[in-house]
């Protein structure tokens, strides 16, 4: 047993005590607890009827909404495609052509490549872990088979951006992934466990970590890729460039003041962005100890100029009671639509 | 035993510290959002800080050039006034009313006001005044609508009207008055904030007399339902609203509940429907500092407009955020008022412009 001298030891609690009141204050800040929601809508709200939630949603040039969803019963594997008409708020399944034998499609994250006159659609195939790339018939809701991407990289992947015919960005959030223990951790403390990757024919390469990323968006026309940190309330841009690989030029953090968990471009070059804006309530009801937390849907525009801050209008706020745990948005013509996996809102802008 | 009570108090320290940083709202901030087109009215342009709105003549009266905590009375070089504004069309335009036979014409910086419909139908207002040198007292002025003015009836002066902020009617004479605190300097007020010993609370003047109705709190906007039954009261610092049931007959209150707002609500309006509305500052520090040095236009703070709809118990409410800024148009909002049935709203600040908007979202969904 080491013997201190009194005045070490005095020295040792009272730093030790500044040390872990300090961390544990910080963490009190940063779950939110001096935090609500006071609820706001943008117009008339309803949920979709007879339609599960939205797992997945992008739009291409021509603002066709492509879904994928999930059915309420968790023992199916009932997972679908569908195109969704905002002018009667209907939806109708896509069928898919081609593919190899004995190939069923799970979808997850999507992305949307618009460089050709039919876009192509890059999908999580959450079934076996593969990006499976379709491209569209617009007209007759169909998607043709083309191209599958294979890697383990892709295992536990959260978001996906198409940035050419034969490439993506993706993010995946944690290192834990599966363990529920580990990934709480993870979402709570800022700690860089989360991936940025680039993928280009067959080359994979991981480009920059980042605290629990939730969601990526790359900008063709900024040269830049978006990402949202749902642990330090901030979305990233990244300007990247193309030389031996891909490579991130300059980076840049702005802060949300919300723990964001989805980021969608919308046609002005603006974002979407769904956030838990009360972090302990979302804890709690991952732990299900309370039944729904907020919801706040943002539309944030980042400025070309580094030094400016973010312009963010709140478009949408929940306190739970409609919509729990907002984790997908996405704008059809002049409508909002925001998910929480198990229901679709459609709100009027 | 020296160590157990350096630990006991290191301990004490260390809650009170995170007590003060969370009442100051270090980790919040406002996202903006309009319930429609929104403008500024001409007019007000040194405070907006409460407003009575009498539906009986489509007129709303605003208070405007409040001087609070002033230590120079030379650096209040703005005046003190009362507007008129038209609520029958958009003219975005308020007039200031002449007062007559005021006492005191440059002593004159209104704070909360109230109305009250007389027995012959004309419209009487309850002021409350500070002076130049922080002295208060309440003002009458009945509004005589033939000469358009002011007519000053009577100033109430009294002891107990510590440092008052709201005013509510409830006679032709008899009134409740908040007061905020009990400092009357700014260092006053700073110790009085950060120890949470707070000297203001409720006075009932019933034309002669005064007595408490609530000591020891701080009560900031003060306002009745419509059946005159349920009392609101804002307490500022301690981010909620007490809801008090009001007996006019024996002049008691009693407590209902105490809804937590998280956001530092200011004075109140009764709509129609008898929802409660309410300005509201989000983020305390930047209160502060633009409440502290008002003429800086580099410093403003946010504003928050509330619409609170109550349970028939009145032991929780609904809570629909209708006016979110970041302070860059509309600084420190203090009041909310809708009239044409809910339609249009207007933002009074504490120390800046008066805001006019439509209300073009749906609030009850």
């Amino acid at each position: 047993m080491l013997q201190l001298s009194p005045f070490a030891s005095n020295c040792l609690f009272f730093t030790s005590f500044a040390i872990v009141t300090t961390l544990f204050g910080k963490l009190l800040l940063h779950i939110d607890i001096n935090k609500r929601t006071y609820n706001h809508v943008p117009g008339e709200c309803g949920v979709i009827p007879n339609l599960p939630g939205i797992l997945g949603l992008t739009t291409s040039t021509t603002g066709r909404l492509y879904m994928t969803t999930n059915s309420k019963d968790i023992n199916t594997d009932q997972t679908h495609l569908f195109t969704f008409y905002s002018d009667n708020r209907t939806a109708r399944e896509i069928e898919i052509r081609g593919g190899p034998p004995k190939w069923r499609l799970t979808p997850g994250a999507l992305s949307i490549n618009s460089e050709t006159s039919n876009p192509n659609v890059f999908v999580h195939n959450k079934r076996t872990n593969n990006i499976d790339v379709f491209e569209t018939n617009e007209q007759n809701d169909a998607w043709q088979y083309r191209k599958t991407f294979k890697d383990e990289q892709f295992e536990g992947l959260t978001d996906i951006s198409a940035a050419g015919l034969n490439s993506f960005f993706f993010v995946k959030s944690s290192i834990f992934g599966t363990n529920f223990a580990l990934n709480i951790i993870e979402r709570v403390v800022p700690i860089p466990t989360g991936y940025i990757y680039f993928v280009s024919g067959n080359n994979i390469q991981q480009i920059s970590r980042v605290s629990f990323p939730t969601g990526i968006v790359y900008d063709s026309v900024k040269k830049s890729i978006f990402v949202t940190s749902s642990t330090r309330n901030s979305i990233y841009r990244m300007k990247v460039q193309v030389k031996n690989g891909i490579e991130i030029v300059s980076s840049k953090e702005y802060d949300l003041g919300c723990s964001p968990s989805s980021i969608w471009k919308d046609f002005d070059g603006s974002f979407l962005i769904t956030c838990h804006p009360v972090k302990f309530r979302y804890l709690l009801s991952l732990f299900n100890v309370i039944t729904s937390s907020p919801s706040l849907i943002l539309r944030v525009a980042v400025p070309t100029d580094k030094d400016k801050p973010l312009t963010i209008t709140q478009l949408y706020s929940n306190d739970g009671a409609t919509i729990s745990n907002a984790n997908v948005t996405v704008r059809a013509g002049r409508s909002l639509l925001i998910s929480d996996g198990t229901k679709i809102l459609n709100c009027h802008l | 035993m020296l160590k157990i009570v350096l630990v006991v108090l290191l301990a004490f320290l260390v809650q009170y510290v995170f007590k003060t940083l969370l009442m100051f709202d270090i980790n919040k901030r406002t996202y903006n959002h309009r319930p429609g087109q929104c403008r500024k009215v001409d007019g007000p342009v040194h405070g907006s800080e409460d407003i009575a709105i009498v539906e009986e003549l489509n007129l709303a009266f605003i208070t405007s050039g409040l001087a609070y905590l002033i230590e120079d009375p030379t650096q209040v070089t703005w005046k003190g006034q009362i507007f008129a504004y038209d609520l029958s069309k958009k003219t975005y335009k308020a007039e200031s009313i002449p007062i007559v036979n005021l006492e005191d014409g440059d002593g004159f910086h209104p704070h909360g006001i109230s109305h009250w419909i007389k027995k012959d139908g004309s419209v009487r207002l309850f002021v409350v005044v500070h002076s130049k040198q922080f002295r208060h007292s309440i003002a009458i002025l009945d509004f005589d609508k033939t000469k358009w003015q002011l007519n000053h009836v009577k100033t109430v002066r009294d002891d107990k009207f510590v440092r008052p902020n709201d005013v509510v009617a409830t006679g032709e004479n008899s009134f409740l008055v908040s007061n905020d605190g009990g400092a009357q300097t700014i260092i006053g007020n700073a110790i009085e904030m950060f120890t949470g010993f707070f000297k203001g609370g409720l006075v009932y003047f019933d034309g002669k007399n005064s007595h408490y109705l609530l000591e020891n709190t701080v009560a900031n906007g003060i306002i009745f339902s419509r059946d005159r039954k349920t009392l609101f009261v804002s307490h500022f610092n301690q981010e909620t609203i007490g809801v008090f049931a009001w007996d006019q007959k024996k002049i008691t209150i009693k407590k209902i509940s105490e809804i937590e707002t998280l956001t530092g609500c200011y004075n109140f309006f009764i709509d129609n429907e008898d929802n409660l509305w309410s300005g509201c500052h989000p983020v305390l520090k930047d209160a502060l500092g633009h409440l502290g040095d008002a003429t800086n236009p580099n410093l403003y703070s946010q504003s928050q407009v509330l619409r609170f709809k109550f349970s028939s118990d009145l032991k929780s409410t609904e809570m629909v955020e209708v006016f979110s800024d970041d302070g860059r148009f509309t600084a420190a909002s203090a009041i909310a008022a809708t009239f044409d049935n809910g339609k249009q709203l207007l933002i009074g600040t504490v120390f800046r412009d008066l805001t006019h908007c439509d209300i073009d979202v749906p609030l009850d969904f």
